[in-house]
C-alpha cells in the first residue's frame, strides 16, 4: 500500500462541466490499471461531491456514513494484496432520476475516471443519497479522475 | 360520550398534549400496543410524530389490507419481516427477484408500513398489513420497471390484478407537476393514466412522494392529479418534515398539489442524525431521509384507516385523512412561517392538508349518528353525541353495567364511517330508575291527573246479604289485585317504573267472607269506549287471630309498560302474571305491621331498534313498615324494595356494521338481568282534615329515600286530596 502518495481530489469548487487532470504520484508497477470489484452504493449523508477518496481516506468516510450495500463494503476493505482502493462520490441528490456513472480508462500506468452525472428527466427513488462508485485498483496506479 | 373532533379541535389536542385521543373505539383489551415493545415503536420518531401508537392501541394494524411498495423491492429475509409472506412481481428484470432488494430503498420504505412489531428494531405503522412487493428496480438501482407509459401501465394493472388498497410509490419524476399540460401528459401516459383510474375503481388509493428537489410543487407524477383531475379523490401525495416538524430543505412542497396533499415525517436535512431510522437491506438498519421516507407513514395511516373503516371508498379514506391532517407543530421554511403566523393559503402551499394523524382511524370527525331504520345516508340516524337512547327503569346497576359493556355501532355523520363503541356511549346506563311515591292514597279519590309518579287507588265496598262487591280502581295495575285488600295502605306498595298508568278497575265479589278467611275471585277492565277485560285473579285472606291477618293474591293482567330506547316514552300492553303475600297485623291498638311482597312475571317479546324486549322477566317489590296512628292522624315509616326487574332477559337490536351501500346490519343483544337488591326508607303520614266536623280530605306526606343514592332523598310529595 502506498499511504501518503495521493493528493485530495476535492474539486466541488470546480465549475460544474469542467474537465480537469489531476494526477497523484506513480509507482512503477506491474499490473495493468484495471479496476477490479466495482459496485456501486449510495452514502446517507451528504460529503464532498465528486470526490476520489483512498484507502484510509474511504475508511474514515465510512466510519461517518452508512451505506446502503454494507455486504460489498465488508469485502470491499478486505485488504487485496497489491490492490488499493478508490471511492468516488458523486452529486449529492434528491432522486436516484439523477444518473450517477463512472467510466474508466486505463493504460499500464494510470488509471482515468469519467463522472457522468444526468438529470434524465425519468424516474427515480425519492430519497436524499450520496451516490458513490467504488472498486479496487492496482496500487502503482495513477489515478485520474475526469470530471 | 365521544370525543367528536373537529379539525381544530384536533389541532388543539396536538397542541396541548401531542397525543391524540382515542374516541369511540374498542381497543383489545389486552396491554397498549404502545406499551407494549414500546423501545420499537420510540427507535422511530416518526410513529410518534403521527399518533401511530394510538391507532395500533386501538387495534388498527393494517391487518388484512393490502400495500403494494412500489419500488426497488423488499429484502424479504430481513428480521422486521420475519414470518410474514411477502407477494409480489418483480416488474425491474433483476436478478433477486421482488423478495431480494439490492438498493436498499424498498426495504426501508416497507419497514416503514409493516416492519413486525417484535421488540426488535423498529416496527411499522400497520405492522400487519400484507405487503406486496412491486420491485420496479434492475440490479443497479435503475427503475426499468417504470421506464415507459406501458411499463408503468403494467404495474399499476397489477393493482387490480392482486386486489391492493394502499400503493405506496416513494419514486418520482425530477420534472414538476406543473412542467407539463394536461395534453401532454395525456400523449405522455395514457396508458398509465388509464391503469391508474382502474386501480382507484377497484379501490386502491395511491400514496406518491411529493419530490426532494425542494421546489414549490410536487413532483411530476405525484403532482399527475393536478392535470390528470379524475385521479385526485383517491390520491395522496406527501412532503416531508423532520423530527421538529419542520419543513425540510430538500422537500418539494405541495404548491398546486395541495388539495391532495399532506405531511408526513421524512427525516430531517442531516439524515444520519436526524433521518428515519428503518430497516436496511442485508438485515441491518439505516437512516434515510425523504419524501420516499414521508409517503409510507401516510400508506400505514390509510391501511389503518381501511381496516378500520372496510365499508368506506378509497375516496372516503382519502378525505379522511386529508381533514383529519392538522397543521399544529409545522413550521415552513417561509420565515418564522407556523400555523400562527402563516396563512392558511400559505400553510396549504407547503403542507397541504397538513400532518396525518392517528385521528383519520381512531376518532370520530363529527357527531355520532345510531341507525334506527337500516339506513346511513338516507335513513334516520339518531344524533347519540347529543342525546343517548333509553335504558329500560327498573334494572339493577350491575344489569344497566352489562348493557353499557355490549358493543354497537354507531356511523360517523361525517362519512358514514362505522365505530364499533361500547354500548354505555349510546345508551343512559348511569340514570337511576325512577321512583314512584310510596304513601297513603286516599278512598274514594279518582283522579288520574295526580301525575304518573303517584298512584292512586279508589274502592267502594258494596255489601249485600250474601256476596260483599269491591270496585277498586287504581293507575297501577299491577298492585291493583290486592287494593281492596290494603284499602288506605294500598299505596304504600312500590309501584313497576317502567309501568305506565293507566286507570284500570276491578270488580271483585267476596265469598266466605266471615271474619277467618275470605275468598274473593275478581276481574278488572279498562275503560275507553267500551269495556275491555283485561285480567282476573283471586283474593285470600286469612285472619287467624284478632286484627292479624294474612293476605294472598294471585292473579293474571295487563298492564302498560314502557320499554322504549329511542324515545322517552313508548308504551307496550303486556300480559303479567302475579303473586302476592303480604301480613297486616296490629301489634297494640295503635301501632302495626305492615307487610306486602310480590313477584310478577311479564309477558316474552323480542326487542326491535327502537324498543327493548324482554324473555323470561321477573319484576318484584315489597314494603315493610309500622304504622302508628295518634288520634286520627296515622304515621308510617319502614323501608321498601323498589319495583326492579330481577331475573329473565332484557334484549334489544344494536347496530352491528354497514357495508358498502350504507345498508345497516343489526345484532340481537340479549342482556341477563342481574338481581341487585335495594333498600330505601319512607316516612308517610296522613291527616284527615275536618270541616265543621265534617271529613273533607287527608293531607297526605311522604318522604322517601333514594335506594340508589342513600344520602340523598329520593322523592318527597305533599299531597291535599279534599273530598267534598
Amino acid at each position: 500500500m502506498i499511504f501518503g502518495s495521493c493528493v485530495n481530489l476535492d474539486t466541488s469548487d470546480q465549475p460544474s462541466g469542467s474537465k480537469t487532470r489531476l494526477s497523484v504520484e506513480f509507482k512503477t508497477t506491474l499490473k495493468e490499471c484495471h479496476s477490479k470489484g466495482i459496485f456501486y452504493g449510495v452514502l446517507n449523508k451528504k460529503t464532498y461531491e465528486n470526490k476520489v477518496f483512498l484507502d484510509r481516506e474511504i475508511d474514515d468516510l465510512l466510519v461517518s456514513h452508512q451505506t446502503n450495500v454494507p455486504e460489498n463494503i465488508r469485502s470491499f476493505r478486505a485488504e487485496t494484496l497489491g490492490y488499493k482502493n478508490v471511492l468516488i462520490t458523486g452529486k449529492y441528490a434528491g432522486s436516484t432520476a439523477y444518473l450517477f456513472n463512472v467510466k474508466a480508462s486505463n493504460d499500464l500506468k494510470k488509471i482515468m475516471f469519467e463522472i457522468n452525472f444526468i438529470d434524465n428527466k425519468d424516474v427515480g427513488l425519492s430519497f436524499m443519497n450520496h451516490p458513490f462508485w467504488a472498486g479496487k485498483v492496482p496500487e502503482h496506479c495513477e489515478i485520474v479522475l475526469i470530471k | 360520550m365521544f370525543n367528536f373532533l373537529n379539525k381544530r379541535q384536533i389541532m388543539a389536542l396536538w397542541g396541548i398534549s401531542g397525543v391524540m385521543v382515542l374516541s369511540g373505539c374498542g381497543g383489545s383489551g389486552t396491554t397498549p400496543v404502545s406499551v407494549d415493545y414500546a423501545p420499537e415503536l420510540s427507535a422511530q420518531y416518526g410513529l410518534s410524530l403521527i399518533g401511530a401508537g394510538t391507532i395500533n392501541d386501538a387495534g388498527y394494524t393494517g391487518s388484512g389490507i393490502k400495500v403494494a411498495v412500489v419500488d426497488s423491492g423488499i429484502d424479504s429475509s430481513h428480521l422486521e419481516f420475519s414470518g410474514r409472506t411477502i407477494y409480489g412481481t418483480d416488474f425491474g428484470g433483476s436478478t433477486n427477484g421482488y423478495a431480494g432488494d439490492d438498493n436498499g430503498h424498498g426495504t426501508h420504505v416497507a419497514s416503514i408500513i409493516g416492519a413486525n412489531k417484535d421488540a426488535v428494531g423498529i416496527r411499522g405503522v400497520a405492522y400487519d398489513a400484507t405487503l406486496y412487493s412491486y420491485r420496479v428496480a434492475n440490479d443497479s438501482g435503475t427503475l426499468s420497471g417504470l421506464n415507459s407509459d406501458s411499463k408503468k401501465a403494467t404495474v399499476f394493472n397489477q393493482h387490480v390484478t392482486d386486489n391492493i388498497r394502499v400503493s405506496n410509490n416513494s419514486w418520482g419524476s425530477s420534472a414538476t407537476a406543473t412542467s407539463y399540460s394536461e395534453a401532454t401528459l395525456r400523449w405522455l401516459y395514457p396508458n398509465t393514466i388509464s391503469a391508474l383510474r382502474s386501480a382507484q375503481q377497484n379501490g386502491t388509493v395511491f400514496v406518491f412522494s411529493a419530490g426532494n428537489d425542494g421546489k414549490n410543487n410536487a413532483q411530476l407524477i405525484g403532482g399527475l392529479p393536478y392535470r390528470i383531475t379524475e385521479l385526485a379523490n383517491e390520491w395522496l401525495t406527501v412532503v416531508a418534515v423532520g423530527s421538529n416538524l419542520q419543513e425540510t430543505d430538500y422537500t418539494s412542497r405541495c404548491g398546486v398539489a395541495a388539495d391532495f396533499c399532506v405531511t408526513a415525517p421524512g427525516g430531517g436535512d442531516d439524515q444520519s442524525a436526524d433521518g428515519i431510522y428503518a430497516a436496511q437491506a442485508n438485515g441491518t438498519y439505516v437512516r434515510y431521509s425523504g419524501t420516499s421516507m414521508a409517503a409510507p407513514h401516510v400508506s400505514g395511516v390509510v391501511a389503518t384507516t381501511m381496516q378500520q373503516f372496510p365499508s368506506l371508498t378509497a375516496a372516503q379514506i382519502v378525505t379522511r385523512v386529508k381533514d383529519t391532517a392538522t397543521y399544529v407543530g409545522l413550521k415552513g421554511n417561509i420565515i418564522g412561517c407556523t400555523v400562527s403566523t402563516c396563512t392558511t393559503a400559505q400553510m396549504e402551499t407547503i403542507f397541504g392538508h397538513g400532518l396525518v394523524s392517528s385521528a383519520a382511524s381512531t376518532s370520530m370527525i363529527s357527531s355520532a349518528g345510531y341507525s334506527i331504520d337500516g339506513k346511513v345516508y338516507s335513513g334516520n340516524n339518531l344524533n347519540v353525541s347529543a342525546k343517548k337512547l333509553y335504558v329500560v327503569s327498573g334494572l339493577s346497576t350491575s344489569t344497566r353495567e352489562a348493557i353499557g359493556r355490549a358493543t354497537t355501532a354507531v356511523f360517523d355523520s361525517f362519512d358514514g364511517a362505522t365505530f364499533n363503541v361500547s354500548a354505555r356511549k349510546v345508551f343512559d346506563t348511569s340514570s337511576h330508575p325512577k321512583l314512584s311515591i310510596i304513601g297513603y292514597n286516599m278512598n274514594g279519590i279518582q283522579n288520574a291527573s295526580l301525575g304518573s309518579k303517584y298512584s292512586f287507588y279508589a274502592i267502594d265496598n258494596v255489601k249485600s246479604s250474601d256476596f260483599d262487591f269491591y270496585i277498586t280502581s287504581s293507575s297501577d295495575p299491577v298492585s291493583l289485585g290486592a287494593s281492596s285488600l290494603w284499602k288506605d295502605k294500598a299505596g304504600l306498595m312500590p309501584q313497576p317504573s317502567f309501568g305506565v298508568t293507566k286507570p284500570t278497575h276491578q270488580l271483585e265479589i267476596g265469598m266466605y267472607n266471615d271474619k277467618v278467611f275470605s275468598f274473593r275471585p275478581f276481574t278488572q277492565y279498562t275503560k275507553t269506549d267500551e269495556i275491555i277485560l283485561d285480567g282476573y285473579g283471586i283474593n285470600v285472606s286469612l285472619e287467624p287471630f284478632q286484627d292479624v291477618a294474612f293476605y294472598g293474591t294471585f292473579s293474571s293482567g295487563t298492564g302498560a309498560f314502557n320499554l322504549g330506547a329511542t324515545t322517552s316514552n313508548q308504551v307496550f300492553r303486556k300480559k303479567f302474571k302475579s303473586f302476592e303475600i303480604g301480613l297486616n297485623a296490629a301489634l297494640s291498638e295503635t301501632k302495626r305491621f305492615i307487610f306486602r311482597s310480590s313477584s310478577n312475571t311479564l309477558e316474552n317479546s323480542e326487542g326491535g331498534v327502537h324498543s327493548w324486549g324482554v324473555r323470561d322477566a321477573v319484576f318484584s317489590q315489597a314494603v315493610a313498615g309500622f304504622e302508628f296512628q295518634i288520634g286520627k292522624p296515622k304515621l308510617t315509616f319502614g323501608g321498601y324494595l323498589p319495583s326492579e326487574l330481577t331475573s329473565g332477559n332484557v334484549n334489544i337490536l344494536m347496530p352491528a356494521g354497514r357495508n358498502n351501500a350504507g345498508q345497516v346490519s343489526y345484532n340481537n343483544q340479549s342482556i341477563k338481568i342481574q338481581r341487585e337488591p335495594k333498600f330505601g326508607a319512607f316516612i308517610t303520614a296522613s291527616i284527615p282534615l275536618l270541616s265543621k266536623d265534617r271529613y273533607s280530605g287527608d293531607l297526605n306526606l311522604a318522604l322517601q329515600q333514594s335506594p340508589y343514592e342513600h344520602d340523598k332523598v329520593g322523592t318527597g310529595s305533599f299531597a291535599l286530596m279534599l273530598k267534598f
